[in-house]
């Protein structure tokens, strides 16, 4: 059996696919994909079934800015009081 | 429960905070993760891997996994920001008197001879893709010095965190340069931007939060030190060789990892007035200090709880 299949997950949509031919076994790849702002991030599950038993896999990879290739992450937040650590010139 | 530890190594200072787990087993991960990278690729031990390539030959030498991947790091740092942040910056180094661990130099007072250059450029490296053999022009000497720090806190991130509880997290800062894994504590992990790294962290100035990836800082105000009647630091201009004379002072840029954070923060001081389109460019979320004391807040970067409390009232 080979279908598409579309779920949510960490907040993102996921186009997956099913390469088995029985219903038994096969690996399910899904490739997740969400759009920010000024970030994308992927990552990608992959669940293979043998008869009863099941094994899941799940990655997130490292979230990367569309086309610069450096690794963005959320902006911080400002927040008071004291700091667990300072950043500054060294 | 948060632990914190603080001690000295690389030339820097470090601190270690954990939250749910044991402390010792954390800091002697982090000791381990510090003690490869200075075998690896310190420029100050002549017993390092990273001296041991140099004079360079122009022929293939193997490096361990840990040098490919600093080098791998570099090249891509020198890519990314457009030869801003160049890994071939050694030999402008010891020209400008950093040829030794910062406390050293900074008690030397005599006066120094500059003959600059513009830097050999990252062109001038070649790493096997497998990382594991790398070729350097001859002449050409390597600095992995910030992009290295931040592969470092990265990779000490890493490692501290394989000892925690699963429900923990670990901050560890290098320097300044601050990689954080694992689950944050309540409202986040709390960073004191200064200018000087040194700074108590219960000190006053605008404090950030953030929940993963790391924040890094590049300033030309603390690595300062003076050879005869000349005050020179050490982030090189690539283009003259010499120490670059930025309009900004001190560049914070928060990044998925250290070694990007660092590697932007670097690349803005050194870019000057372009580092402002070059971070939007980015993405990245950033704080750049002008040499004026003025801040330019870019990328989604938060102004401070007072200015944030004021634009609401």
């Amino acid at each position: 059996m080979a279908g598409v299949v579309a779920v949510g997950a960490f907040g993102a949509i996921a186009a997956a696919t099913y390469d088995g031919s029985t219903s038994s076994e096969g690996t399910l790849t899904a490739t997740l994909t969400t759009d920010a702002t000024t970030t994308t991030s992927t990552g990608s599950t992959s669940t293979t079934t043998s008869g009863s038993s099941s094994t899941s896999t799940a990655t997130d990879s490292t979230a990367t800015s569309g086309s610069s290739g450096l690794s963005t992450t959320t902006a911080p937040t400002t927040t008071s009081g004291s700091a667990h650590a300072t950043t500054g010139g060294s | 429960m948060i632990t914190t530890l603080d001690w000295r190594a690389l030339g820097t200072g470090v601190r270690l905070v954990v939250e749910r787990g044991d402390a010792a087993s954390a800091r002697a991960a982090v000791e381990g993760v510090l003690d490869r990278v200075d075998r690896a690729y310190s420029r100050f031990r002549p017993d390092s891997e990273l001296m041991a390539l140099a004079p360079a030959t122009g022929a293939w030498r193997p490096v361990s996994p840990l040098l490919g991947d600093a080098i791998a790091a570099g090249l891509r740092a020198a890519q990314l920001s457009d030869g801003a942040v160049d890994l071939t910056v050694g030999r402008a180094m010891r020209a400008i008197g950093y040829d030794a661990d910062f406390e050293s130099i900074r008690t030397r007072g005599g006066p120094i001879e500059l003959r600059l250059e513009p830097i050999p450029g990252w062109q001038t490296v070649e790493l096997a893709p497998d990382r594991r053999s790398v070729r350097i022009r001859p002449g050409v000497e390597i600095d992995l010095g910030s992009v290295g720090k931040g592969l470092a806190a990265d990779l000490a991130a890493d490692a501290a965190l394989g000892t925690v509880d699963p429900t923990g997290g670990v901050l560890v800062s290098l320097g300044g340069d601050i990689a954080v894994r694992g689950t944050a504590p309540r409202g986040g992990w709390r960073v004191l931007l200064a200018e000087d790294s040194d700074a108590p962290p219960d000190g006053s100035g605008d404090v950030v939060a953030i929940r993963i990836g790391a924040i890094a800082t590049s300033s030309t105000t603390v690595r300062r030190w003076a050879r005869g009647d000349l005050a020179v630091h050490h982030l090189i201009d690539p283009r003259t060789g010499g120490p670059v004379d930025s309009p900004w002072r001190t560049a914070t840029v928060a990044a998925a990892t250290c070694v990007e954070a660092n590697t932007a923060a670097t690349a803005a001081i050194v870019l000057g007035q372009r580092a402002v389109d070059w971070l939007e460019r980015m993405a990245m979320p950033a704080r750049l200090v002008a040499q004026d004391g003025s801040i330019v807040r870019i990328g989604g970067w938060p102004s401070p709880v007072s200015e944030a409390d004021a634009a609401t009232a």
